[in-house]
Order: C-alpha cells, then sequence, then structure tokens
C-alpha cells in the first residue's frame, strides 16, 4: 500500500478493524459487518460515543485501540473453546500490531510456541522502537478443520486446527514518519496450522504450536 | 445311573491295574496315554514306567488347530509325585500303533473309564489313579528291603504358542498429540505397555514364571514408509520433535498406522533354570487412524507468516 492512499486506507482500517474486533469478541457471533449493515451501524455509534479511538497513519500509530476480550467460550475444553481461544489470539496480535501491547496474545501462548513468541516480542519491540505499523484492512480466519484429541493417561487434551487466513497489508512507519521498505504491500492468504494444549490449572487454551510448514525448519 | 456306571467302569479300571501291579512284567513295559479336556484344553500325555511327564502341545496331532486353542498349558493342579510310584509320565507322541500285549489304555470322557486292548486316550483322572494305586499295589509286589525308585522331575515345556497365549496385554499406538497432524511435521509415535510382562502359572503342581519381552517393535506408517526399531519410542511435550519411532508425512491425507510388537520369551520352573522359549511371537495392536493437513503459504508476497522473523512479526 503506496502513501498516496494513506488515508483512505486509515479510514478503512478504521471501520474495518472495528468490524473485524466485533465479529471476534462477541462469542458464537459469525457474522461480519459486511453482512449485516446495522450491526456496523450500531458499532459506529458505539465509536462516536467513546469518540477516542483515533486510526494508524502515517502522522502517528493508532490510540486507543479498543481492548481485545476474551469470550467466556474460549474457557471451555471443547472444539467451540479452541476455536475461540485462537481467534482470540489473532485479535490480540492485531492489537499489539496496533499498539505494542501483546501481553493478550500472551495469554494464551505456551512458552513452546515459537512463532507466538516472535509475534509477541516483535511487535513490542517495533513500539519500543517508536515505530509503528498500519494494517489496511482486517485479519480473516476461516477455520478448515479442528480436532480435538484426549491422551487419558497423560490427562492431557489436544486440539489441532487447519485454518486458512488472510493478513492485511501493513504499512511500517519509523518515528520520523519514514515508510519501511519491509512494509507487505498486499494482503496474503495461507493454510495455518495450529496445536493448542487445555492448561487446567488456569481453565484455558493455551497455543502450543502455530505456523505454515516453512516455519518447521526453525523448531 | 450314569454315575454307578461310572463307578463301576473306574472299578474295573482299577482292577486292571491290580492286575499289572501283580505282574512285574506287565508293569515294566506299562503305558498309557492320556488325555486332560478339562477346562476346555486338550493335552495329552504318554505314561511309562520310569519315564517322565511333560506337556506337548496337541497340535503335533491336529495340525489344524489354532494355535490358540492347541497350545495353552494345563492348569490343573494334578498331584505331583505324591506317591514314589513305579510309573512316571512321558511326553511321547500319542501312539496310534497297535497296542501291544503289555499295554493298557483306556478311553472315554470325563469320568468314564473303559479299558481296550489299544491305544486310547483317557481322562486325565485316570493320571492321579494310576500314579496313587501302584504306590499301594506295587509295594505289596514287592520286597519292604527294596526302596522304591525317586521320582523323576515332571518336565514342563513352553513352546512358541503357550507364549502368545500368555502375553498379558498388547502394546498398543500411543500418539502424543491425537490422531492428526502437519504435513512435513515430525508426528510422533510410540508404543504402551513395553516392559517385559511376567506370568505365574501352575502346571502339574510346579510354578512356572513365564517371561515375555518386546524385542522389536516394526510401524508401518500407512504412507507406504516403515520403520523397525528396539525401542517403543517415547512421548514428548513440544509439538515437531523428531524421536526414533517420529515419522513425517510428506503429502497431506488420512492414514492408517499399525504396529506389531515381537517378543522373545524364558521361562522357569519352581525356580529353576531359566529358558529359552523356542522363537519369538508376534503380537499386532490396534491399527490408528491419522488426518495430516497442509499448512503452506498461497503467494510468494513476503509476509509475517512466511518470514516470522522479519521486521514487525
Amino acid at each position: 500500500m503506496k502513501s498516496s492512499s494513506k488515508k483512505s486506507a486509515a479510514q478503512w482500517l478504521l471501520s474495518g478493524f472495528t468490524a473485524f474486533t466485533l465479529t471476534f469478541s462477541l462469542a458464537g457471533c459469525s457474522q461480519t459487518a459486511e453482512e449485516n449493515p446495522e450491526l456496523e451501524k450500531t458499532t459506529d455509534a458505539s465509536l462516536v460515543e467513546t469518540a477516542e479511538y483515533v486510526p494508524a497513519s502515517a502522522d502517528g500509530p493508532a490510540q486507543n485501540v479498543p481492548e481485545p476480550q476474551l469470550p467466556i467460550s474460549a474457557t471451555e475444553k471443547s472444539e467451540a473453546g479452541a476455536e475461540a481461544t485462537l481467534k482470540y489470539f489473532w485479535e490480540a496480535i492485531d492489537y499489539g500490531r496496533l499498539t505494542g501491547d501483546t501481553t493478550y496474545a500472551g495469554l494464551v501462548s505456551s512458552e513452546s510456541c515459537d512463532l507466538c513468541s516472535d509475534l509477541i516480542s516483535g511487535w513490542t519491540r517495533v513500539y519500543e522502537e517508536d515505530s509503528w505499523a498500519v494494517l489496511h484492512g482486517n485479519m480473516a480466519l476461516e477455520v478448515q478443520d479442528l480436532d480435538i484429541s484426549t491422551e487419558a493417561d497423560r490427562g492431557e487434551t489436544i486440539a489441532g486446527i487447519s485454518f486458512v487466513m488472510t493478513e492485511p497489508a501493513v504499512d511500517f512507519y519509523e518515528i520520523d514518519g519514514h515508510l519501511e521498505d519491509d512494509s507487505f504491500d498486499t494482503e496474503s492468504t495461507a493454510d495455518w496450522w495450529a496445536e493448542l494444549n487445555f492448561d487446567e490449572t488456569s481453565e484455558r487454551w493455551k497455543i502450543e504450536w502455530i505456523g505454515v510448514e516453512d516455519h518447521l525448519s526453525e523448531d | 445311573m450314569r454315575h454307578v456306571l461310572n463307578s463301576l467302569l473306574l472299578c474295573f479300571a482299577t482292577l486292571s491295574i491290580l492286575i499289572f501291579a501283580w505282574d512285574p512284567n506287565a508293569v515294566a513295559n506299562a503305558a498309557f496315554d492320556v488325555k486332560d479336556e478339562s477346562d476346555g484344553h486338550s493335552m495329552f500325555v504318554r505314561i511309562e514306567q520310569n519315564s517322565r511327564i511333560s506337556n506337548r502341545p496337541p497340535q503335533r496331532q491336529n495340525s489344524a488347530r489354532s494355535s490358540q486353542q492347541s497350545s495353552r498349558p494345563s492348569h490343573h493342579s494334578t498331584k505331583q509325585n505324591t506317591s514314589p510310584s513305579t510309573y512316571s509320565v512321558d511326553a511321547g507322541p500319542i501312539t496310534t500303533q497297535a497296542p501291544t500285549s503289555s499295554t493298557v489304555c483306556f478311553r472315554g470322557g470325563r469320568g468314564v473309564l473303559t479299558p481296550v486292548q489299544s491305544s486310547y486316550l483317557c481322562n486325565m483322572s485316570v493320571l492321579d489313579d494310576l500314579r496313587r494305586i501302584p504306590e499301594t499295589e506295587a509295594s505289596l509286589a514287592r520286597p519292604a528291603a527294596q526302596p522304591a525308585p525317586a521320582p523323576e522331575p515332571i518336565e514342563i515345556v513352553i513352546t512358541a504358542s503357550d507364549l502368545l497365549e500368555l502375553i498379558p496385554t498388547t502394546p498398543q499406538i500411543l500418539m502424543d498429540r491425537g490422531p492428526f497432524g502437519l504435513k512435513n511435521a515430525h508426528t510422533n509415535f510410540y508404543a504402551s505397555d513395553h516392559q517385559a510382562q511376567t506370568v505365574t502359572e501352575t502346571m502339574f503342581g510346579q510354578q512356572v514364571t513365564i517371561v515375555a519381552t518386546p524385542v522389536e517393535y516394526r510401524w508401518d506408517y500407512g504412507d507406504g514408509a516403515t520403520l523397525t526399531t528396539t525401542t517403543p519410542g517415547r512421548p514428548v511435550d513440544a509439538f515437531n520433535v523428531e524421536t526414533e519411532t517420529s515419522h513425517q508425512y510428506t503429502e497431506p491425507g488420512r492414514y492408517t498406522v499399525t504396529l506389531t510388537t515381537v517378543f522373545e520369551g524364558t521361562y522357569q520352573v519352581d525356580g529353576g533354570p531359566t529358558q529359552a522359549v523356542s522363537s519369538t511371537v508376534t503380537q499386532q495392536a490396534e491399527p490408528v487412524e491419522i488426518q495430516i493437513w497442509r499448512a503452506v503459504t498461497r503467494n510468494v508476497d513476503q509476509t509475517c507468516s512466511e518470514n516470522p522473523s522479519a521486521w514487525g512479526c
């Protein structure tokens, strides 16, 4: 995404991110703003009320980004719980991309998840260096298959999730407003795989591995 | 009525033995074939003077028998050498040859014994009678100064098919992370119940300790790949960890994984020397079906999914 389109992209980001947040924050709600104009209208009204949210742009990072909410269903030891956790994770990563705060993503990430750690530490570092990101759209995630397996002997419940994810184009800016060459010009779609383990202590799913096959050699 | 008939027949059998007891020549040549069909299993022994007893798999008689039916050792606790009998038991083959003049045989089912002039199979209870009765009668026939020869020990042989049936549990296929995985990732399988298994049985009054030790694991991963290991494998906590028994599927799909475990067997009789079962046996685990998925990028544009260490990832 080039700078000439930054303004319109930021506006699109606002509506897109709002729809994204609503989509993943409401448990059991699979509708999107595009499918339900009434949903979008309601969301816009809430933003007007708060009025503090400022989308990221070439002028600076986003401000007052709505925090991700872990749905109650994510605590269930069920397929629905595992899927809700996966979506929450990416919602939390997008929150980190816009704020540098990846605490929420860490809540559902296992220490063994390398990509989780890379994303969590990477986006924190970006904002510590006074850089920021502009997302041109929202992440879309579609689960292809989800299996749960309980190993009675070890008392573990594992979920494997195959999903397709489309990531938006991203512009990276440094403190002086310089657009980084490493920006991702177009959205990308990939088949992803994630494995989650249900933590009986915290009664929460945690992502143990997530990524594409290219990441296997890095483990 | 049947009971009375049985009693009469038993008496007749006893009388026949007494006759032999009075005739040293006949005693010296006495031979009996005994079949035990109690608890659904068959066992054949041959009784001869100054010989021994051993368990002989019936499949030698009838090769059509299944191994499971044929070779389970008798669990009877027969009276072991309760008398210094001049009779003992041998493991010779069940005779089908014409009877000799010195052969006493019985036939009949449980509790029905009929002496016949041929080598017929008899009920196992005859064995006890034969071993008990000569003690008294033979002592009458011998001078008191001649001690009865010491009985030789009963020889018990555990066959491979015995071992197969006595192994308590079969190693099963276990996975760390459920019956699913990712293409090109190390999918870990390992075997359960991989310890040596010990079974103790009482056979002919002797305590037989049998140890079945898994010595080889043959894996078939269902995609054409196979692996033979001496290790059962091990669980791992993390995803995509290579182990001695893990496998990388190169194509997504559904696969059936099978495991064959090879056992070696040893046994001891009444704490005696350890003996090896003549050959190994194998057991099959329940097959496991696994779903393998793919996870690849669909375009060449660099993203965090392709390069998580890139700026901003």
